[in-house]
């Protein structure tokens, strides 16, 4: 398979919807072992990012470039993928176990890593009921377990704290916190800046599809975030 | 963290995906219901329009077997991804590796399953409604409709993946299947009217055959193709 990821770069990708340009020219390398916040207003460039990092989307220009022991084509880099979008990616109808036990045998991971999941995210004991009668806290819970299930080297989770409650969320903290120590790439699109600092080795700021800021260590998020618009406001 | 995967072969990725869907139908039971429901209503309007003589109703009942065939397809097949679109369901299937292609056969082979079973009633309905009896020279009608009801899911699964983005699909998707399958449905109902009658349908079913394997070979082309623009390209710029 190429061995374990080891960087995901954007190299000058711009990608325009119609004549709308969504993200230009951004350039961002991530490695191995970092979990990256990704900040920014609506309709800055974030979710196309995820789309671009996910290669769901194609640039319109510039190049998305993977390194394994070797460089990976796009298909082998969304094989490694791992994505909570804003939409929850999962079936209504079913229920949370049927949906993981789905993705679980798509890709081929063994059926107690369903039930592994549904206890990590404390959906045991509503494993059995369809998924259109769960909260939004929980659908992003199952959300998660769905794109976390099939252990993805590059992880993009986009408003990941949407619906969740302070336990789920510290929930969700632990989680990346043990994608970073298994060496895994986190994105982290998150408009919820009280995220704990510590849990990012770096911050990136988008506004009207630029990259405007690109800090490493645990600076705060919002003063991070505050002073990047700054520099940007006309 | 590692986890041992087995990779599953295409036909267990099918399988899974088919069982899924059907799961999700018997809980609903929305296609099967108006498939049924469309079908009687068509074969009542054409009870009390009336055919004149048996014989008239006995070479009328193809065409109608086979309009009403189509009609169902279009039916069955405009949902083939309603479910799946509706919070993005369909993106996470697509990235897992193969699950693309298992996708098309999968939704293929249950559109045709629902089909077929519609098909079935219909054949039921019309043979004793219009006192036909399709087998009484063998078992050629129902195998030209289930060849052909395969070519028309194999037309309509590519065309609903190809417009499943589009707001108006439900509209479209009907337009465009149906001067698509003109052939295929000639064919079919050539091939019914041979088998009552008694004659040779072979030269028909082997169209039926050609139309089925060009549409299965192009559908798997374009299938994953559609599905990267309807589900992967989001369209928003957040």
């Amino acid at each position: 398979m190429g061995g374990a990821l080891r960087s995901v770069e954007l190299r000058s990708a711009t990608r325009f919807f119609g004549r709308h340009v969504a993200l230009y020219r951004c350039s961002l390398k991530l490695v191995a072992g970092e979990v990256v916040a990704v900040l920014g207003p609506n309709g800055a460039g974030k979710s196309t990012l995820a789309g671009l990092l996910a290669t769901t989307l194609a640039p319109s220009e510039g190049e998305v470039v993977a390194a394994a022991d070797r460089m990976l084509d796009s298909s082998e880099l969304r094989a490694r993928v791992g994505w909570v979008s804003h939409e929850s990616m999962l079936q209504r109808e079913l229920t949370g176990r049927e949906q993981l036990a789905l993705i679980a045998g798509l890709y081929g991971v063994a059926s107690e890593r369903v039930v592994f999941w549904l206890e990590r995210v404390r959906l045991t004991a509503d494993a059995d009921r369809a998924i259109g009668t769960y909260s939004r806290g929980m659908r992003q819970r199952l959300a998660l377990a769905r794109a976390l299930l099939s252990e993805p080297e590059l992880v993009l989770l986009d408003e990941p704290t949407t619906g969740l409650d302070a336990a789920s969320r510290e929930v969700l903290w632990e989680l990346i916190g043990d994608l970073r120590a298994a060496g895994r790439i986190v994105v982290v699109i998150t408009h919820d800046l009280d995220a704990p600092p510590e849990l990012f080795s770096r911050a990136v700021v988008l506004s009207q599809g630029r990259l405007v800021a690109d800090r490493s260590g645990p600076e705060s998020l919002s003063a991070l975030y505050a002073a990047a618009l700054q520099r940007v406001a006309p | 963290m590692s986890v041992p995967r087995r990779t599953p072969t295409l036909a267990q990725q099918v399988w899974l995906l088919l069982q899924k869907d059907l799961r999700v139908e018997m809980r609903t039971g929305e296609v099967v219901a108006t498939s049924l429901l469309f079908s009687a209503v068509l074969v009542s309007l054409f009870v009390f329009a009336g055919f004149s003589t048996r014989k008239a109703a006995s070479e009328g009942a193809p065409g109608l077997l086979w309009m009403a065939s189509a009609f169902v397809a279009v039916l069955v097949v405009t949902r083939t991804f309603e479910r799946e679109r509706e919070d993005g369901a369909v993106t996470a299937l697509l990235l897992i590796p193969g699950a693309s292609t298992a996708l098309f056969f999968a939704k293929l082979v249950y559109n045709w399953l629902l089909l077929t079973l519609v098909q079935g009633v219909l054949l039921l309905l019309v043979g004793g409604v219009f006192s036909v009896d399709w087998f009484a020279h063998g078992y050629a009608v129902a195998v030209a409709l289930l060849l052909g009801g395969f070519g028309l899911c194999a037309v309509g699964t590519t065309l609903a993946a190809l417009l499943a983005a589009m707001r108006l699909r439900e509209v479209i998707v009907p337009v465009v299947l149906f001067p698509l399958c003109v052939p295929l449905l000639i064919a079919g109902a050539q091939a019914s009217v041979a088998a009552i009658r008694g004659q040779n349908s072979g030269a028909w079913m082997v169209t039926i055959l050609l139309f089925d394997l060009l549409f299965v070979g192009l559908g798997q082309w374009l299938f994953g193709l559609a599905l990267e623009g309807a589900g992967g390209g989001e369209g928003d710029s957040e």
